[in-house]
């Protein structure tokens, strides 16, 4: 076994060397950034959060524990926010990262092995191209996953130092760009490249039909995603607390007496009239402002769900290419 | 060893590799194939020669399992390697076209690759061969020369012990010498363990010293199918204008000579005394008479040119 992991990382050694570089340096600087925001030490009361997750991009509403008046706290907020801007760009670069590894990697498993015409020497010294095609397929996607791990899970401590007065895994802010769901977009990707590679037999057009594929797939992942997501919402008090660790689908008002859910505009009809406008104390004194939405302490179970989702389609996948492999011709 | 499942050539040899009215078409029509019966003995080191597009290459990826016949059946060894690849294949080793290794490895690291993928690859005798060539183990595969990348994926196909040798136009790429090393280091592995090969290739000359046995095919047909000492006894060639007295010469084909004179074919008894103007024919001439005749419907009148 040891043999085969040799001549296997041997044989893949520039696609390895290339992911490994690209993790250690992405998860490098999702460190660096990390260590500049702790370093900003922004106090509790000064973090104004402003995150908003889901399609609902109202300003928080409810109480929050900054004050921007004072001096002090403005100096700190400025300068976290500086450095917040850059875990922005290192986030979204570790997002693109573990899609362009799982292609790199996954189009020359057996692609390049039919390009290059290796594949008929392995499959007739070897007695079961089904032995051949899962080693190798399965040893791959192991070094990935390891590789791919690193930056996200440097990623989760960036995290934790974006929002440093919340835990980071009863959050979903920056969901989906963080953590192991993170690698299970590379290993997905991975197995598509792998398929396309099969399929096609030759590098660049696996490659590119990988890309449409995963663009489409990962697309298609969102939007599934988020419509399971909306089943899960739960009408919550809206608080800036709701704002920065929930995902948050839709506002409205709740009727004190009542209980029932009203909409904006029918609470602001209802409401009397004051120079400014509907009367707040009004409305807060017969209204709670509420928000649908999945709270935050159910991200573990999400990610959870979300994980088994990818990686049982990149299992079928790598099935899939092992059903190609076997009817194949190897040029 | 039991041989019970073996089946057996029309002369009681027992068959390595068979076919039986093996037919293929490729999509768009294309026939490479076209109802083929063939029966390689035990311990015959065989050519399969013909033209470009002749089916040579589908009919040894058949036997490897690389290619699906349409219709018909193939044999390793009484093995359908469409019914049980792997016992197919433990039988074969095989030798592709181009030579396929990979890049970035060394001529080492392909022999410990071969080791982990067939159980029992003799790793000493790869080994001792390509040492006796004088390719360097530690040696990049990719600054090797053809010849050298040839010998290699020879070594790695008699390192597996294999009872058949399927060779793919091993010869294509290589230099006259490159050629003579080869066929001598497969010649004298196959005779040493009793083994079968078959190799396909456009060098008559060389074909015509390492194989025992010739098989001529044009465009998916069998043409010819015998041992290369019968052929030779058996045909001779004069001027396409002479009408030889010999009794029992039958036509085969005219085809073009070197200087660009015309030249039959003719096909005699074995012991008949023959006529003084036709003289013995090279492989070559059997070669190219039997395709010329393959390609027009054959003329049963006495003269080839007709």
């Amino acid at each position: 076994m040891l043999t085969k992991l040799r001549l296997l990382v041997k044989t893949y050694r520039f696609e390895l060397v290339a992911i490994t570089l690209a993790c250690l340096v992405l998860a490098g600087g999702e460190l660096l950034v990390t260590a500049q925001l702790d370093a900003v030490a922004l106090p509790k009361e000064c973090d104004f959060n402003q995150s908003v997750q889901g399609g609902f991009q109202a300003q928080p509403v409810g109480p929050v524990t900054g004050t921007l008046s004072d001096d002090a706290c403005q100096l700190k907020q400025q300068a976290f926010y500086e450095v917040d801007q850059r875990a922005t760009l290192v986030l979204a670069l570790g997002a693109a990262l573990p899609v362009l590894a799982g292609i790199l990697v996954g189009v020359a498993v057996v692609g390049r092995e039919l390009e290059a015409g290796t594949a008929s020497l392995a499959w007739t010294m070897g007695r079961s191209r089904r032995r051949w095609y899962l080693t190798r397929a399965l040893l791959l996607a192991a070094i990935l996953g390891v590789v791919l791990s690193l930056p996200a899970f440097a990623a989760e401590f960036l995290e934790h130092a974006r929002q440093p007065h919340v835990d980071p895994w009863s959050s979903f802010n920056d969901s989906g760009i963080r953590g192991p769901v993170l690698v299970l977009f590379g290993l997905l990707t991975y197995a598509i490249a792998v398929v396309a590679g099969a399929v096609l037999g030759r590098q660049l057009p696996a490659l590119i039909v990988t890309l449409a594929l995963t663009l489409v797939a990962l697309s298609g992942f969102g939007v599934g995603v988020m419509r399971w997501e909306r089943s899960l919402a739960e009408w919550l008090p809206a608080t800036s607390a709701t704002y920065s660790t929930d995902i948050v689908f839709d506002q409205e008002y709740r009727d004190r007496a009542s209980g029932e859910i009203v909409d904006q505009n029918s609470v602001m009809a209802a409401a009397p009239q004051t120079d400014g406008g509907p009367d707040g104390t009004w409305i807060d004194a017969h209204y709670e402002s509420v928000a649908l939405a999945v709270p935050g302490r159910r991200y573990s179970f999400v990610v959870a769900v979300q994980v088994t989702a990818l990686g049982s389609a990149a299992i079928l996948l790598v099935g899939l290419g092992l059903l190609v492999v076997n009817r194949r011709r190897p040029d | 060893m039991d041989q019970s499942h073996l089946s057996a050539a029309p002369d009681d040899r027992v068959v390595a590799l068979q076919a039986r009215a093996v037919a293929k078409r490729f999509r768009g029509g294309v026939r490479a194939l076209d109802g083929i019966d063939l029966d390689i003995p035990v311990g015959s080191i065989c050519a399969l020669v013909g033209p470009n597009g002749a089916g040579k290459s589908t009919l040894m990826k058949a036997w490897v399992g690389f290619e699906r016949p349409s219709s018909g059946s193939v044999a390793v060894f009484g093995i359908n390697p469409w019914q049980d690849k792997p016992a197919a294949l433990d039988q074969i080793g095989y030798v592709s076209q181009k030579p396929a290794l990979y890049r970035g490895l060394t001529v080492a690291d392909h022999v410990a690759l071969a080791g982990t993928l067939r159980a029992g690859f003799d790793r000493g005798l790869a080994e001792r061969r390509l040492d006796e060539l004088a390719i360097p183990l530690d040696q990049d595969t990719r600054t090797l020369s053809g010849g050298q990348q040839a010998q290699v994926m020879l070594a790695l196909a008699l390192g597996t012990r294999a009872r058949v040798f399927i060779l793919d136009e091993p010869l294509a790429s290589l230099d006259p010498l490159a050629r003579r090393e080869f066929l001598h280091v497969l010649v004298d592995a196959v005779r040493a363990d009793g083994a079968t090969a078959v190799l396909s290739s456009h060098v008559i000359t060389d074909i015509e010293q390492a194989c025992d046995r010739i098989v001529v095919l044009g465009v998916g047909r069998k043409i010819l199918d015998e041992s290369i000492g019968e052929a030779l006894a058996t045909h001779r060639v004069a001027a396409a204008d002479v009408v030889p007295t010999t009794p029992g010469a039958q036509p085969v084909g005219a085809f073009p000579g070197p200087l660009g004179e015309r030249l039959a074919l003719w096909l005699v008894p074995r012991d008949a005394a023959v006529d003084p103007a036709l003289r013995a024919a090279t492989l070559e001439e059997v070669i190219l008479g039997q395709l010329a005749a393959s390609r027009v419907p054959r003329a049963r009148s006495q003269s080839p040119v007709a």
